[in-house]
């Protein structure tokens, strides 16, 4: 037996799990064999050599804040899924309360100071003006304070409670973060790192040192996290010199620099410096980190199709700019209500899985109703103003979870609750008609007895849209046929083209990723027949940054416009965007072609929290108004600022005012 | 043995469908989970990611799907799976851990160049295929058996045992071969 055999036999000799005659032979040719012995010893040691395995940098420094990390993102999951009614095995009785009282003693604190780092290089942060005052009604965005590097043309916006708690116990960042400066669209806020919300943190202006200064690479290059960046490639890129700012941990932990090079925000990482003698690798890692930067655009225009009707490219709106005004009415159109007054913050990290429906009855000036939080509100100013409607003859049991309206006989209005559908004529108390828990109601154009409504799949194989020829008191499946039929499937919309009364539309969800294809888009017609439509260069797939879930979809008869939002992804990275289709009516399915109308939110942080933009009713008269709601919950971070959102476009989505909400939860 | 107690008193908060269900897995398993994937990714922060990653994905499956047979071995594969994913995703920009480079580099067998002993199984572990690795890790660090290292990996017992022999055979050779290049 030579010492090839051996060593391959060692691991099951030293497991005693070889024939005794094996065993024996070994034994023997570790008698005569150095070489082999110091293969035994290591292989005797082994369990003990890798259970006292060190921790990795950080680790143990890392331990109780990830508990409290992981603690509020699983509070803030088990709140999405009560929202969404999602079978919560867990959910009443959950002990996170414990885990995030913990969470919050473990906040060392916000420390927000343009103390420079080194003080040769970076410039002093001072404040800039306060922008509250331009918010003419108290609305859920805090006040923010800008500071600005005047040297480096550079600026860091955050709310103003930081300014006030400056550290000490109990204070949570809000989770958001604007970047500003030369090239750096307003938009382009860092938000969502959990990390904001746990440790003390450190902002300041500086620039990003130089590959090859040796005291600037003190700090060698742990991980750029990668995870949920997938449009990564080698670039050849340098950003030294330029400005960035730095958002400092703990002292022991991985510092983050974020930095615009040509429009784009880039994310680097640094671990704490090394020995002396370990810097020249650091250098080449280093500079090897600087090539291989991922990135995020920060500033994104629609690219339409050649040839298509385009409306004007996105403008860059400043800091406390008040959006455009909507377009005048139509001469000899009666004038329009006026439209609610917008906040001049824009985009703010929003949510909206709390508005689950939203309609425009037909009627002039229009009605709005949503459906926020299980409960119904009106607005008769476009969304600036609301107020709860009447609940009456409503069981005090039912939660709300959409509303619909017949549009032909706008009087009549549809409650879907979770204990059963609801109709009222007028302003007269609500009449149960089924007790079908609907999560999507659309009323025909011809026959208006004819009801489509959207339900949970509960049953394998079960339809997840269902057709009701008598107002809704018998229903009977109407598909689509889906491609798996796990439970958890659910129809979120149903649309019925009011240019052609016999074709529809359908989102399919899934709350089982992993089993089911979420996010589906359908087109059927009057007989029940579906098809999937397909979202051309958006259809999810690994890789695919642009993969869009469909979270919702509007039609804009005028325009013939069919939006669909997104929802976050692992695909999309939180690449979340508005896509419209000028043909979604084509008779040739395969020809309908989509094309991005905004950018909503861009992946800039990992959070493993939904977020989503939802289109949810189009106000189809002069100014035409798209309306969506978009949620983004940053890791359990439920402050004001990140509950929701009610956007709306005048311009076929390319620009977003957020509504004011003034009535709403 | 301690490890034991935390499975028999999860498992049986499964089995109830109880009061704190959730919190009490979380509470017993994420300091483990998270050390297993420090470990396995050789980075702090990435793993405090994946830890993330791993808890909500298991409550998301705890809360629409039927409950595992083996809470401990699910959640670890849960984690392996995550963390091989995300291993996946960055491999373009992953390069080994510096303390790797400096290995390489080092000018001489000064005494200050020598790694520890601990460090030197750290790299030796680095430098095995991460599924070696978390086979090694699973079974001598976590204490998994065989038959969970299997279900954690997605193997057989009979290829899990393989690999591990395989994983074992292919550490000691890493591990000699780093010691030899430190030196005396």
């Amino acid at each position: 037996m030579n010492c090839r055999h051996v060593r391959a036999l060692l691991p099951r000799y030293v497991d005693g799990e070889l024939a005794a005659e094996d065993m024996a032979r070994v034994a023997e040719h570790l008698a005569g064999c150095p070489a082999c012995q110091r293969r035994l010893a290591v292989h005797r040691q082994m369990p003990a050599m890798l259970a006292e395995l060190p921790q990795p940098r950080g680790a143990s420094a890392g331990e109780e804040l990830l508990r409290a990390r992981i603690s509020t993102a699983l509070e803030a999951e088990r709140r999405r899924q009560a929202r969404w009614g999602v079978l919560d095995r867990w959910g009443n009785a959950l002990g996170w309360a414990a885990a995030s009282a913990v969470a919050l003693l473990l906040v060392a604190g916000v420390i927000l100071t343009g103390r420079p780092l080194v003080e040769q290089r970076f410039g002093a942060l001072r404040p800039a003006a306060r922008t509250t005052a331009a918010q003419p009604v108290a609305t859920p965005i805090s006040p923010t304070v800008r500071y600005l590097s005047p040297e480096l043309g550079f600026s860091v916006e955050c709310p103003a409670d930081w300014t006030a708690r400056t550290s000490g116990p109990g204070v949570e960042a809000p989770g958001w973060l604007r970047l500003g400066g030369a090239g750096f669209a307003s938009d382009g806020y860092v938000q969502g790192d959990q990390a904001l919300g746990h440790y003390a943190i450190q902002v300041s202006v500086l620039q990003v040192p130089a590959p090859t200064a040796a005291e600037a690479v003190q700090a060698w290059l742990a991980i750029l996290d990668p995870g949920y960046r997938q449009a990564i490639g080698q670039r050849a890129l340098t950003l030294a010199g330029e400005p960035a700012v730095e958002l400092t941990n703990l002292p022991d932990r991985t510092r983050q620099v974020w930095a615009v090079h040509e429009g784009r925000l880039y994310k680097l990482s640094f671990s704490p410096p090394q020995a002396s003698e370990r810097d020249a690798p650091a250098l080449a890692a280093y500079d090897q980190f600087l090539q291989s930067l991922a990135f995020v655009p920060i500033t994104q225009t629609a690219v339409p199709p050649t040839g298509t009707p385009t409306p004007a490219p996105t403008p860059t709106r400043q800091p406390g700019q008040v959006p455009t005004a909507p377009a005048p009415p139509t001469p000899g159109q009666p004038e329009p209500s006026p439209m609610p007054v917008v906040t001049p913050t824009v985009e703010l990290p929003p949510y909206a899985r709390q508005v689950t429906s939203l309609v425009v009855t037909p009627s002039d000036p229009p009605v709005v109703y949503a459906v926020v939080d299980g409960q119904l509100y009106r607005s008769a100013d476009r969304g600036a103003t609301w107020a709860g409607e009447t609940m009456a003859g409503l069981p005090a049991s039912a939660a709300l979870t959409g509303v619909a309206v017949d549009y032909k006989h706008p009087e009549t209005t549809y409650l879907l609750t979770s204990e059963g559908l609801y109709r009222r004529q007028g302003t007269a108390a609500w009449q149960r008609i089924s007790d079908l828990q609907a999560t999507a109601l659309a009323v025909d154009m011809v026959d208006a007895n004819t009801l489509w409504a959207g339900v949970l799949r509960k049953e394998a194989g079960q339809a997840v849209v269902l057709r009701s020829p008598d107002g809704g008191r018998t229903w009977s499946p109407a598909g689509p046929e889906l491609e798996a039929s796990p439970l958890g499937s659910w129809a979120s919309d149903i649309l019925v083209n009011p240019n052609d009364p016999d074709m529809l539309w359908a989102v399919v969800r899934s709350n089982r990723r992993d089993l089911a294809p979420d996010g589906l888009l359908f087109r059927g017609d009057r007989d029940g027949h579906w098809q999937r439509l397909s979202l051309g260069a958006f259809d999810p797939a690994p890789g695919n940054v642009d993969s869009v879930y469909v979270a919702g979809i509007a039609y804009d008869p005028n325009a013939n416009l069919l939006f669909a939002g997104s929802e976050r992804s692992n695909d999309n990275a939180g690449r979340i965007l508005v896509l419209r289709s000028p043909n979604a009516d084509a008779a040739d399915a395969a020809s309908i072609h989509w094309e991005v109308a905004k950018y909503i939110a861009l992946p800039i942080e990992p959070c493993y929290a939904p977020g989503l933009v939802r289109p949810l009713a189009v106000d189809a008269r002069a100014p035409r108004s798209l309306y969506a709601a978009t949620d983004i919950v940053w890791c359990g971070d439920e402050s004001p600022l990140d509950r929701y959102r009610l956007l709306a476009s005048h311009d076929d989505g390319v620009n977003w005012d957020t509504l004011q909400m003034a009535g709403l939860p | 043995m301690l490890t034991l107690s935390y499975r028999s008193q999860a498992m049986e908060s499964v089995r109830c469908g109880p009061v704190e269900g959730f919190a009490l897995i979380f509470e017993q398993y994420y300091a483990g989970i998270y050390r297993y994937l420090c470990r396995l990714v050789s980075d702090a922060d990435l793993a405090e990611d994946l830890a993330q990653q791993t808890f909500l994905k298991a409550y998301r499956a705890l809360s629409a799907g039927p409950q595992p047979d083996n809470l401990h071995a699910w959640l670890y594969a849960i984690a392996t799976h995550t963390a091989f994913s995300a291993l996946r995703r960055r491999r373009l920009i992953a390069w080994l851990p510096l303390a790797g480079e400096s290995v390489r580099h080092a000018s001489g067998p000064g005494p200050e160049a020598r790694l520890g002993e601990r460090e030197l199984v750290a790299q030796a572990l680095a430098q095995l295929p991460r599924r070696d690795a978390a086979c090694l890790l699973l079974h001598f660090h976590e204490g998994l058996s065989c038959a969970e290292v299997a279900q954690a990996l997605g193997l057989s017992i009979s290829a899990a045992k393989s690999r591990l022999y395989r994983a074992r055979e292919a550490f000691c050779e890493a591990y000699l071969r780093l010691s030899e290049e430190v030196g005396p």
